[in-house]
């Protein structure tokens, strides 16, 4: 996909992050990254997105699994119908314990699969702008913007006290 | 002839008829050519053309006699594609009715022994006893043709013609065998022969030879005696003839039954009541019974005059000498002879002496005294002709004295069972010929070894009781290159240059045998030989004649440990040794199996120093672990015989200690010493008991005779519909389709004596262990026989308790099972699927009565042994899980059977291998949705009737009986706590 | 100044994760022999039939249901340590959660290796999953042992992925301090990870997803493996205390053995900054508890077999303690038990060898808790006549301590090459003066 040029900034601490993510959607500007090496709930509350539907689909998946467990255990166990111990071909009590683990297993693998999803987790290259202190250190903002608000981004992350900024300087050709 | 040949009776007509008719019509007669044909294949190849009497899937029934014991029962023999799989009593017999004992049933392992000769073999010179003999020895046995042993045996006996230099020993043979051994002995004009048998019953046959004049030895009734007193007489067990007894004892049970002898046997423990006195004591326990009852005898009695002078043989006086309370004495004294019709009698088969001869006179002069001299005897048996023990060391010295060129031992093993001055005068014959189916103990000393046929491959006759005779007719064809004795005494002489047809009138024994079986019978005797005999109803012996006085010992005063021999209820004499199933089956009481073992009293333990395991040396050289038992009178030590053969086979090869040479070198009644062998610590005996206590649990149930009739309806969760209720089930109940199958097992008449479980390891392919797997308690017989005793006191009762799969309708195996291998079938079945099981053993461990087995290993079928295999049952590998099914392959046939009939399935038509087999007819098997049935009638109607573990809620589908005991024998405050093992180490 | 903090973080973690010592390596090929001699059992007893084996009838369970119930609760502590802990909000959690999280993964599988060797015909054990077949024939839902097979699944699936989650930002920070062919292994390893607002935003989600997914499971799977047991009917096994029992004595040992294994472990990876003693002081705490409730489940057996008042479970209760496994039931007893007790005492609960000490006699402890359980129970049940005792085999024996060297060789090569502590948790969050409530 073709993507907007990007404008990059680091910075040691958190908090002018926040500041600069805070004039930022100040400005307007919405289509940003932020990067850092722990979970910043701070920055979640300044960012557009704030709810992730991954509880959802985890719900969802369990109550499948829950279903399927009860109709595996149905219906494999009436297809030959055998009786065993004096129990009803169908009995229910253990069929619970099924119902109950396939809930967890499929809604385990569910919350796997839209985290991997929608994190975009597969096997790939990090972005370009991406640094390798982000997973140690430093936190970072990408700012995905036209061509001319480059400046204006660049100025606004500097203030808010950005240690280093690229892709704002230079106008792109 | 082709009239003769068996032919399937249920494809002809409608099945019209009863079972045993049934069964009658399928008892062929062996044509020989086709099973013989089918017989000697290794492998199972269709035939081209097939036989007429063999047809593929189809089972042929061929009725013979049983020669496991002197007996004689009845057997039939079902033969499947040419090869015997399966014995079974002959419904019709006289003296077994169709049941057959642990030995018979195992008689097939006989035919199917591994290590049988199959081929003559010949010595080329005499053995030199070197230092590391044995092994020497056996390879200096060549394999030899007939041609060439009959040639060599003809030069050495042709000059023995009319010079009386020949002699035979042959085992107990009536009839045409014994008339052909003494014809053709009297042409080498020869008189010798012994009549061998190891439990020769000198003590009876003496008796009556000074009672009576009249060396015999009857077979007493317990039919109609209301008192059944034994002195030493195992006759649940090996007595005489022991099934038939069974069955009479069973019927008999309300007669009250009393045991004296020095050992808690089968038979003690199944009587109402134990005396236990030192080996020898019995007869002073009847003499001072005698001293109580002579005032009435001599009144009642015709023969009073002769009753000897018991002066000094007062209750007061004896009891504290034997160790029997004064009153106990009294008391049994007054119920004899205040008993209607009591009968008494003794005989210890292996004891002889005084103290074998004495017991004897003094029940006879117990019976005599009631004045009930008839009563005591209803038939002669055969055992009458064997010799005595004397007659055997006389032969023995006769043979040593030279005299004897050319000795024939056919079938007896004597050299295992007497004392080892036979085999020395053996060594002193030039030619020793051995006709056996094994290299035996004698065999050892024997030039020529020529192959016999086993008796299940032979035609013959034998008349066990006098006017009960049997025929033998072969099941199978000969498996080997063998003979049968008859054949080989006829073409000897053939070869010594006479004139079989002109000396025998018959060319072959079987031709000799029809002649015979013409002689006299208004029947065809192909009829016979399809009946199994002709069963005269036996005259009843005439009244024995006045008898004449007699004189008795006295108690001897020591106390030194005195030795009690007794033959075992699995190998008898010592016959059985080699037969598998029989080693593997656990004797009763001490359920010790695969090995011989010192019973000793706990006191005399102490006194020795000996814990149970430990090894004790009888006269150094009888060398056993001890199993410390209670069931023994104080300063006993018991032993079984049957083990410790150097040759015969593998099954007994390293085992356990024979204790015939106990007897050197005359009979005795004590060990000369009786010290600790060694102190390596104490043996894994294989031993099948955990804990002889019932732990107050009620598990074998009894209830007191006077209570019986006011028992109340007792509370069954019937495996029916109908046995579930709201408040003891949390699922609703299930039904079955057309049959609910379910079994009761009478625990009033069941004696505990095994049959059943042999049956079932001959019927349904179960696997043997062998001693290292048994001592680990992975022993796989799908029914056990539980024994219940409090070891602590000894009055109170033995327990038996069989214990099959109990086919529970909710059954805790099956929904623990994760494949579904355990599954209930739509007649109520625990079903196993031995495709589908992978071995988690989880069914076992939740299986209260644990009756499942697992196979933990692939058990060894050794050639020929795997022939026998039950080809309507699967043999399983290892690792999966098999149990009783109820012989549902049996189920399944009679199924078949009526439908094709179209008829529906009559009420005990089906018939598991234990229930065919059981002696006392303990067991009961039938369909308990039909409430015409007797199981359903027993269901309903018994009082006795309960449920093992019924508190489970398993509703299992087997019901006992409980066994009903004495006042007082019930103990108000049973083991409950004690986690101690009981008489195995 | 968070920067400082966070690289020392970085470097102290990331340390260990480098190519190990001679030593380090000799312990891993001395335990790769104890896996092999137990393979060559196994192959030896799979050829030969169960009867290499002690066991018997009645006793059809022994020393590998007994490794695999002991596995299996090894494998609970982690999981403990990271649902329930992370969902309560306990801040020691992060200095051993990912050690005990391994654990917990290489435990379970350890567990499930027992299942299979203690079949006897374990070249069909497919028959035990469901899947559609010609014949028709599933398996039998209503067997506790398909329980087993589905909750130790799940059981297993779910650590492995709640694991591996949380490995994610770590894989990535040793990919981010890595070069060449090791920086592409962590970087397919770490999914693309870089620590953006979106990906945290679904990843802690996730996170708390599996925590509350995991937390009914690490109680089921044990409640589940105790089912075996209660469902059947044998006498010591048919108890309705046995679920809570099994999950308490599951943490126990896992607790227990989180101890054993990180008190050697901080100063073999160096790691003792980030795994503090206050930290395994915290653990030991939490054995108080369990150990307590351990006291209360032995003390509950016997009272309810006397109120009970059935005769059976009253013998059987009294077996145990006399009969011939007591000297295994009173040790057990007193190492599960009463020697928690002692980590009442501060001194106790701060020596790191006594804690040590602690840890590896309860494991002993808890093991022999189960032999007692499922032999002993066997050994004395319903039918007198065939009470047998067991004793293990060599075999039994060889593969069963194989099945530990297979769990820690696993473990040791794993925590070379993972962060054994979490880094992106060990970084404290970052405190902002002002927004903190934003």
């Amino acid at each position: 996909m073709s993507e907007a040029p990007r404008v990059a900034a680091t910075f040691t601490e958190a908090e002018p992050l926040l500041a600069a993510l805070r004039s930022l959607r100040e400005a307007g500007i919405d289509r940003l990254t932020v990067y850092s090496p722990v979970p910043l709930h701070e920055a979640e509350a300044l960012l557009p997105r704030q709810d992730s539907p991954i509880r959802w689909y985890a719900l969802a998946a369990g109550i499948a699994g829950c279903v399927g467990g009860f109709a595996l255990c149905i219906i494999a166990t009436r297809f030959f119908g055998l009786t065993v111990g004096g129990k009803p071909v169908v009995s229910w009590l253990p069929f619970c314990v099924i119902g109950f683990e396939l809930t967890v297993l499929i809604a385990g693998l569910a919350t796997m699969g839209t985290v991997f999803l929608y994190s975009r987790l597969y096997p790939r290259s990090v972005a370009e702008d991406y640094d390798p202190r982000f997973s140690v250190d430093t936190f970072g903002i990408s700012v995905q913007c036209e061509d001319d608000a480059r400046g204006k981004v660049a100025d606004l992350l500097r203030e808010a006290g950005a240690d280093e900024v690229r892709g704002g300087a230079e106008p792109a050709g | 002839m082709p009239d003769d040949l068996p032919h399937d009776a249920e494809e002809d007509e409608p099945f019209t008829v009863s079972r045993r008719d049934w069964l009658h019509r399928m008892a062929g007669v062996s044509a020989g050519i086709g099973l013989a044909a089918a017989a000697r294949h290794r492998k199972l190849v269709p035939f081209l053309s097939p036989s007429a009497d063999v047809v593929p899937g189809v089972s042929q029934w061929y009725a013979t006699s049983c020669r496991e014991c002197p007996a004689g029962c009845g057997m039939i023999v079902r033969n499947r594609e040419g090869r015997a799989v399966k014995c079974e009593g002959n419904p019709d017999h006289p003296i077994n009715r169709g049941r057959l004992c642990a030995r018979g049933q195992a008689a097939l392992q006989g035919l199917y022994d591994p290590d049988r000769l199959r081929g003559p073999l010949h010595r080329l010179e005499r053995p030199r006893m070197k230092a590391r003999a044995r092994r020497v020895e056996l390879q200096e046995l060549e394999p030899a043709t007939w041609e060439a042993a009959l040639a060599g045996l003809g030069e050495v006996l042709a000059p023995l013609r009319a010079t009386g230099r020949v002699a035979v020993i042959f085992d107990l043979q009536t009839g045409s065998l014994a008339a052909l051994i003494r014809r053709w002995l009297e042409l080498f004009g020869s008189d010798r022969y012994l009549v061998y048998e190891p439990l020769s019953y000198d003590g009876i046959r003496e008796a009556n030879r000074l009672l009576f004049r009249q060396p015999i030895i009857p077979v007493p009734s317990l039919e109609k005696a209301d008192f059944i007193l034994s002195f030493g007489a195992d006759f649940l067990e090996t007595w005489i003839s022991p099934v038939q007894f069974t069955r009479q004892f069973a019927e008999n049970r309300s007669a009250r039954s009393v045991y004296v002898g020095p050992r808690v046997s089968l038979t003690a423990a199944n009587a109402h009541e134990r005396i236990l006195v030192r080996p020898g004591d019995e007869r002073f326990v009847a003499l001072a019974m005698l001293h109580e009852l002579q005032g009435r005898a001599r009144q009642r009695a015709a023969h009073g005059a002769a009753i000897p002078d018991l002066g000094d043989y007062s209750p007061d006086r004896i009891g504290p000498q034997i160790g029997v309370a004064a009153e106990t004495l009294l008391r049994l004294a007054r119920a004899f002879g205040d008993a209607a019709s009591p009968v008494s009698f003794a005989g210890d088969p292996f004891a002889s002496g005084p103290r074998a001869v004495e017991a004897v006179l003094a029940a006879n002069w117990l019976n005599l005294s009631v004045g009930a001299p008839p009563r005591w005897a209803e038939g002669l048996h055969a055992l009458s002709e064997a010799a005595s023990q004397a007659e055997a060391a006389a032969f023995t010295e006769a043979v040593a004295a030279g005299g004897v060129d050319a000795l024939l031992v056919i079938g007896a093993d004597p050299a295992f069972s007497l004392p080892a001055t036979f085999q020395e005068a053996a060594r002193a014959v030039k030619h020793v010929v051995s006709l056996s189916a094994f290299a035996d103990n004698t065999s050892e000393t024997a030039a020529w070894l020529l192959p016999t046929n086993t008796p299940l491959e032979s035609w013959g006759d034998y008349e066990p009781q006098a006017g009960v005779l049997n025929t033998m007719q072969p099941v199978m064809g000969p498996l080997y290159d063998t003979r049968s004795a008859g054949d080989v005494l006829l073409a000897l002489a053939r070869a010594a240059g006479l004139d079989p047809q002109r000396e025998f009138g018959a060319v072959t024994y079987r031709e000799y045998l029809a002649s015979r079986w013409r002689d006299g019978a208004d029947e065809p005797h192909e009829v016979a030989l399809q009946r199994g005999g002709r069963w005269a109803t036996p005259a009843p012996p005439s009244p024995p004649p006045q008898p004449r006085g007699t004189r008795f010992g006295r108690p001897a005063g020591d106390d030194a440990p005195r030795l009690h021999v007794y033959p075992s209820l699995s190998l008898f004499d010592g016959r059985g040794a080699n037969k598998r199933w029989l080693q593997e089956l656990p004797d009763p009481i001490t359920k010790v199996a695969w090995s011989s073992w010192i019973e000793v009293h706990p006191h005399d333990a102490a006194r020795l120093g000996v814990g149970p395991g430990d090894t004790v040396a009888l006269d150094s050289h009888y060398v056993a672990p001890v199993v410390l038992s209670q069931g023994l009178a104080p300063g006993t030590v018991a032993v079984p015989l049957g083990h410790g053969h150097l040759r015969y086979g593998r099954y007994d090869h390293g085992l356990g200690a024979n204790p015939y040479h106990l007897r050197l070198p005359e009979p005795r009644d004590r060990p000369q010493a009786v010290q600790v062998a060694n102190n390596s610590g104490p043996v894994a005996l294989p031993c099948a008991d955990g804990s002889p206590y019932q732990h107050g649990r009620d598990i074998a149930r009894v209830v007191r005779a006077s209570e019986v009739a006011g028992l109340p309806r007792p509370e069954l969760r019937l495996p029916l519909p109908e046995g579930y209720t709201r408040e003891g089930d949390m699922y609703p109940p299930h039904g079955h389709a057309d049959h609910r199958w379910a079994m009761a097992v009478d625990l009033n008449r069941c004696t505990g004596c095994g049959a059943c479980v042999v049956a079932c390891y001959a019927e349904n392919n179960v696997g043997v262990v062998g001693p290292e797997q048994f001592a680990k308690h992975r022993m796989m017989a799908w029914i056990r026989i539980d024994r219940y005793y409090d070891w602590s006191d000894p009055s109170a009762p033995v327990l038996f308790l069989p214990l099959m799969c109990q086919q529970c309708d909710a059954a805790p195996c099956e929904p623990v099972c994760p494949v579904f291998a355990a599954a209930h079938s739509e007649e109520g079945l625990n079903m196993q699927v031995y495709n589908r099981c992978i071995g988690t053993r989880y069914c076992a461990n939740n299986c209260p009565y644990k009756v499942r087995r697992f196979n933990w290993f692939d058990w060894e079928w050794p050639e020929p042994l795997n022939w026998q295999a039950n080809p309507d049952v699967t043999v399983r590998s290892r690792g999966v899980m098999e149990k009783c099914t109820f012989c549902i392959q049996r189920i399944r046939e009679a199924e078949r059977r009526a439908k094709r009939e179209n008829r529906p399935l009559r009420d005990g038509e089906v018939q598991p291998a234990c229930v065919q087999t059981c002696p006392a007819e303990a067991l009961v098997f039938g369909d308990l949705m039909d409430p015409t049935t007797r199981i359903a009638r027993i269901v309903a109607e018994d009082k006795r009737a309960y449920q093992l573990l019924d508190h489970l809620n398993t509703k299992p589908a087997v019901f006992y009986l409980k066994r009903i005991v004495d006042e007082g024998q019930i103990r108000d405050r049973p083991q409950f706590w004690t986690s101690k093992i009981g008489a195995c180490p | 100044m968070p920067a400082t903090a966070y690289r020392q973080v970085n470097e102290e973690i990331l340390q260990a994760v480098r190519m190990p010592s001679r030593r380090y390596l000799g312990l891993l090929a001395l335990l790769a022999g104890g896996m092999g001699w137990a393979a060559l059992c196994f192959a030896y007893q799979v050829m030969t039939g169960m009867g290499v084996t002690g066991l018997n009838l009645p006793v059809g369970w022994g020393t590998y249901i007994t490794s695999f119930v002991f596995w299996i609760g090894i494998g609970h502590a982690g999981t403990l340590i990271s649902a329930i802990l992370y969902l309560l909000r306990v801040e020691w959690r992060t200095a051993v959660a990912r050690a005990a999280e391994t654990m917990t993964v290489f435990a379970v599988m350890t567990a499930g290796l027992f299942p299979l060797i203690h079949l006897g015909r374990v070249w069909v054990v497919y028959f035990i999953l469901p899947y559609p077949n010609t014949a028709h024939l599933w398996p039998n839902f209503r067997s506790p042992l398909v329980f087993d097979v589905v909750a130790i699944t799940t059981y297993l699936t779910i650590s492995v992925l709640f694991w591996y989650l949380g490995l994610i930002p770590d894989l990535a920070a040793v990919r981010d301090a890595s070069t060449g062919r090791k920086r592409w292994v962590y970087g397919v390893l770490s999914v693309g990870w870089q620590g953006a607002n979106d990906q945290w935003r679904h990843y802690l989600r996730a996170y708390a997803c599996f925590a509350a997914l995991a937390t009914p499971l690490v109680i089921s799977v044990h409640s589940v493996v105790s089912w075996d047991f209660a469902v059947g009917i044998v006498p010591g096994w048919h108890e309705t205390i046995f679920p809570p029992y099994f999950v308490a004595g599951a943490i126990h040992s896992g607790l227990a053995m989180v101890l054993t294994l990180l008190i050697p472990l901080r100063s073999v990876l160096r790691l003792k900054a980030v795994i503090q003693p206050r930290h395994l002081e915290e653990v030991a705490k939490l054995i108080i508890v369990t150990g307590l409730m351990m006291l209360y489940a032995y003390a509950v057996e016997p009272f309810m077999a006397w109120y009970g008042g059935d005769l059976v479970e009253r013998q059987s209760v009294v077996l145990r303690a006399t009969g011939p496994y007591a000297p295994y039931f009173w040790t057990m007893t007193a190492l599960n038990a009463v020697l928690p007790l002692a980590l009442f005492r501060k001194r106790v609960r701060t020596s790191l060898v006594a804690l040590f000490a602690i840890g590896l006699l309860i494991n002993v402890g808890m093991w022999l808790e189960r032999y007692v359980i499922i032999v002993g129970s066997l050994a004395n049940d319903f039918m007198p006549s065939a009470w047998f005792t067991y004793r293990p085999s060599w075999v039994e024996l060889s593969i069963a301590v194989g099945a530990g060297c297979f769990f820690l060789f696993m473990l040791l090569v794993t925590l070379r090459v993972i962060p054994a502590v979490a880094v992106s948790e060990s970084k404290p969050e970052p405190r902002l003066a002002e927004e903190s409530a934003g």
